[in-house]
């Protein structure tokens, strides 16, 4: 069930209709119910894993304060898990562990929906009990609600057990909460089906064929890809802030702006926002703190540990390690050129030296996101090179625009002028829109728009297979 | 003990007229960041001699927190 | 609560006025786009003699213009590129709506026509006409997850938005220029600039040993259903071949077997398959832009042998 299937709708508004008439002693049992459906209608094996792991981490959490050893190797098992869950869901193949004689098909018992998010709340957790800064859960079903909770099972936001376990017991489902909730999952469908789902050709086209394309081209396809993934994920984390609000639950903002951030260490600050707080708290932090006598070594060391381990998180393999070496080194510029950059700022016009910096972000953005998209070192290297050869088209048609179009009929440059037109539009006036959409009273205009949106220009099915290939 | 703060601050992040109140936090000096918060604990351990456990250190919001735990250290 | 209630009574009566009015404007200007050719062949009667039918090689390939000039009758191209036998099943139902059945319908049927790897169903082509009952069990059965939506307003245009949207303007500029001839009056579409695209030596690249043809029960199903509406309506069909490049026939390892499934289905209806396999022109590259499809030249030549083919073979004529 994806967020954007007409069965979730159903189901959907199934799930808000029954948990907003029952009272409110059900509401938690029924809100686990409806997860357990979600999750197990994905795989059961998920649903295993989730109720497993919440099972195992509430007990844990109650007999670790002082104990070190316990600490530790729960931590070793969260994050086996999380790593086992990238190695296998990184390549869609089956796996096989061969344990002397006895083989298991891995694929389908580590496919496990949410568990590399759910596996960091974990890990926050037992280390915020461990350190005495929160309590152990007294109840293992709230614990399990935290962790399977089916609006941010999928991709986060990560949240601690203190900014989730105590909504369960006030949530008051207000009209505002449900109509604001509402306005959410609209704007995430309109970024989701009218930006992200446009756009998703181009970026498939540019990446996946072993095509020399202009540099231009190759350019356009790479900035296009980042603009994707934003809309993709931050339409995402919309509905699923919309969904939790309408369920009167209110989870942490994912992203604020990201695209508009004028140094990379800003950018940080706001996408996947419940990420970074994690790794900021739970790896940099830390690490910074043993080491800081060292001062500026312990910042680049602090930088290169967080980021390692964050490429690790996102996938494994030698791309995800490059896009972790790009950040390590954006990074480790700005901190070293702090000083400078904040004089040459002053020195200059601000608005002009803003938009340079937004502007240079974003490439570096765009660039780091090369490795992350590409399927192989060889061909994000590949990609590179050809930005860097034959930049401008000869054939401005066949050369930049059908490719980035999938075709070059007048339909498909017609297609693709919207799908760049509406998210500049977008971008343009996004605080704008985010402003209207977080309006707790029902706005007509918001309302009809996207869905006017949604029907004349939304993606509903992906006619990849009208596109002319012969084999 | 505000000025001999305001010194560290001033080295740490580079500006020689910074000025420093109580009331001051991280978002009103663009130099004080995540990446440069330990750096600048560390100058103000070895400038009064003190140690901060971490949960303290995570627990600063402004330059009033800062002055209140280093006058408990000091005691 | 009085007024949000009454606000999403507005919205949604707005939607769905929306929704009904944009399905009439899109039904409208796309009936007026003579570009389409199932909105033309309504629209306009074409009454041809012979009817040259099938996905892109006969689209690109026959020259109605010179198929007259031997055979002295009027044909039309009715084919539409990517289409599998489903695409032309309908579309043949929609020509013989408005127009007297032709004489003869050349089909062209290739190995590849038989695989679902190639070429497909074009739901889209077809939104204007949803609720006729053949089409609608037509599209139920080639396109289900489309078949849900289209009781909601709209949703039969909106689900394939990006197919339809360029057309329903083009459609909407047709109205107000009066224009009533489409881009490609006979229906052929000119391989003018194509040249050579290298998809035969991916494809070598792809299945070094060949490429085993699957035969699709669906395409079987529609192959019969478009030599069963010809017979009712006395239609002779032809099915027929245009050479495939002869190197590429190398990389075919199953092609006698389907071919011989195609000429029992054939011979079950008593018609012809007529393979073109032995023209000079299957040796060289140079007509050819891929396996199947030709360049300009090689269409001309094509055309040519197919119109003496017609002339001497069906209507007798010296």
């Amino acid at each position: 069930m994806s967020f954007n299937s007409p069965l979730f709708f159903l189901f959907l508004f199934a799930v808000i209709f029954i948990h907003f008439v029952l009272s409110q002693k059900y509401r938690s049992a029924f809100l686990l119910f409806a997860s357990f459906i979600f999750i197990g209608y994905y795989n059961l094996a998920s649903l295993v894993t989730v109720i497993s792991f919440s099972v195992f981490n509430y007990l844990i959490a109650k007999k670790i304060i002082g104990n070190r050893m316990l600490y530790v190797a729960s931590l070793i098992i969260n994050s086996i898990a999380i790593v086992l869950f990238n190695y296998f869901n990184l390549s869609n193949q089956d796996h096989y562990f061969h344990i002397s004689s006895i083989s298991f098909n891995v694929q389908s018992f580590v496919v496990a929906l949410g568990l590399s998010f759910y596996s960091l709340q974990n890990i926050a957790y037992l280390t915020e009990v461990y350190f005495k800064r929160l309590q152990p859960e007294t109840s293992i079903s709230n614990y399990t609600l935290y962790n399977s909770f089916f609006p941010k099972i999928i991709s986060g936001p990560i949240l601690l057990p203190n900014e989730f376990i105590p909504q369960i017991n006030i949530n008051a489902i207000t009209k505002e909460k449900l109509i604001g909730g509402f306005h959410l999952i609209l704007l995430g469908l309109v970024k989701k089906m009218v930006i992200a789902d446009r756009l998703a050709p181009s970026v498939h086209s540019i990446f996946d064929y072993p095509d020399n394309y202009n540099g231009l081209t190759t350019l356009t396809g790479i900035y296009i890809f980042t603009i994707q993934l934003y809309f993709d994920f931050s339409g995402y984390t919309n509905m699923a802030l919309g969904i939790a609000k309408m369920l009167g639950y209110d989870l942490k903002e994912n992203f604020n702006m990201p695209l508009r951030s004028t140094s990379v260490s800003e950018f940080w600050r706001r996408w996947h926002i419940s990420l970074i707080s994690w790794f900021t708290n739970y790896i940099y932090y830390p690490v910074v703190y043993r080491l800081r006598k060292s001062k500026k070594i312990a910042a680049l060391a602090g930088i290169f540990i967080t980021f390692l381990i964050s490429g690790i998180w996102h996938g494994i393999g030698f791309t995800f390690l490059a896009w972790a070496s790009c950040h390590i080194i954006y990074l480790s510029f700005e901190l070293l050129t702090k000083r400078f950059r904040l004089n040459l700022s002053e020195r200059f016009n601000n608005s002009v030296y803003k938009t340079i910096s937004v502007f240079i972000v974003f490439n570096a953005v765009c660039f780091s996101n090369i490795f992350f998209r590409s399927q192989s070192m060889d061909q994000a290297l590949r990609l590179i090179q050809n930005i860097f050869s034959n930049f401008i088209p000869y054939n401005w048609l066949s050369e930049f625009i059908a490719p980035l179009a999938i075709g070059g009929h007048q339909m498909d440059q017609f297609n693709l002028m919207i799908s760049l037109f509406i998210p500049i539009i977008f971008l343009l006036f996004e605080r704008k829109i985010n402003k209207i959409a977080n309006q707790e009273k029902f706005n007509i205009s918001f309302v009809v728009t996207s869905l006017l949106m949604i029907l004349l220009f939304g993606i509903f099915a992906s006619g990849s297979r009208f596109i002319y290939m012969q084999f | 003990m505000l000025e001999q703060l305001q010194n560290v601050f001033r080295t740490v992040f580079q500006d020689d007229n910074l000025i420093i109140s109580e009331t001051i936090t991280a978002n009103d000096i663009k130099m004080w960041d995540s990446l440069m918060h330990l750096e600048l604990i560390a100058s103000i351990e070895s400038e009064f001699n003190i140690v901060f456990s971490f949960n303290e250190v995570m627990g600063l919001n402004n330059v009033g927190d800062l002055l209140h735990l280093i006058q408990t250290k000091k005691k | 609560m009085k007024s949000t209630l009454f606000k999403i009574i507005v919205s949604l009566l707005i939607i769905w006025l929306s929704a009904i009015g944009l399905n009439q404007l899109y039904d409208f200007a796309l009936a007026q786009n003579c570009n389409i050719k199932t909105s033309y062949i309504q629209k306009q009667k074409i009454d041809a003699d012979i009817l040259i039918h099938g996905p892109c090689e006969p689209l690109w390939m026959i020259y109605p213009k010179v198929l007259d000039s031997y055979t002295g009758v009027k044909s039309y191209n009715l084919a539409l590129s990517h289409s599998d036998f489903a695409d032309n099943y309908l579309h043949l139902y929609l020509y013989l709506k408005n127009n007297k059945p032709p004489q003869y319908l050349f089909l062209y049927v290739t190995c590849e026509s038989m695989d679902y790897k190639y070429n497909t169903f074009h739901t889209y082509r077809f939104s204007q006409y949803v609720g006729d009952t053949v089409i609608n069990s037509v599209l139920k059965e080639n396109d289900s997850e489309y078949y849900k939506w289209i009781k909601i307003p709209f949703m039969k245009y909106a689900y394939y938005s990006n197919n339809i949207n360029f057309d329903v303007l083009q459609g909407l500029k047709h109205y107000y220029t009066h224009k009533t001839s489409p881009l490609f009056a006979d229906g052929y579409e000119p391989p003018y600039q194509r040249v050579w695209d290298n998809h035969f030596d991916n494809f070598i690249q792809l299945y070094p040993k060949g490429y085993e043809f699957q035969w699709g029960l669906v395409r079987e199903k529609y192959l019969r259903k478009i030599l069963e509406l010809s017979k009712s309506k006395g239609i002779k069909v032809i099915l027929y071949e245009s050479p495939v490049l002869q190197e590429a026939l190398n990389y075919q390892p199953n092609r006698s077997e389907i071919v011989s499934k195609i000429r029992a289905i054939a011979s079950e209806y008593g018609v012809n398959y007529i393979q073109f396999q032995n023209m000079e022109m299957a040796k060289h590259r140079r007509y050819y832009t891929s396996a199947l499809n030709t360049s300009m030249e090689g269409a001309q030549i094509f055309t040519d042998s197919l119109g003496k083919y017609i002339k001497m073979e069906l209507l007798n004529k010296k």
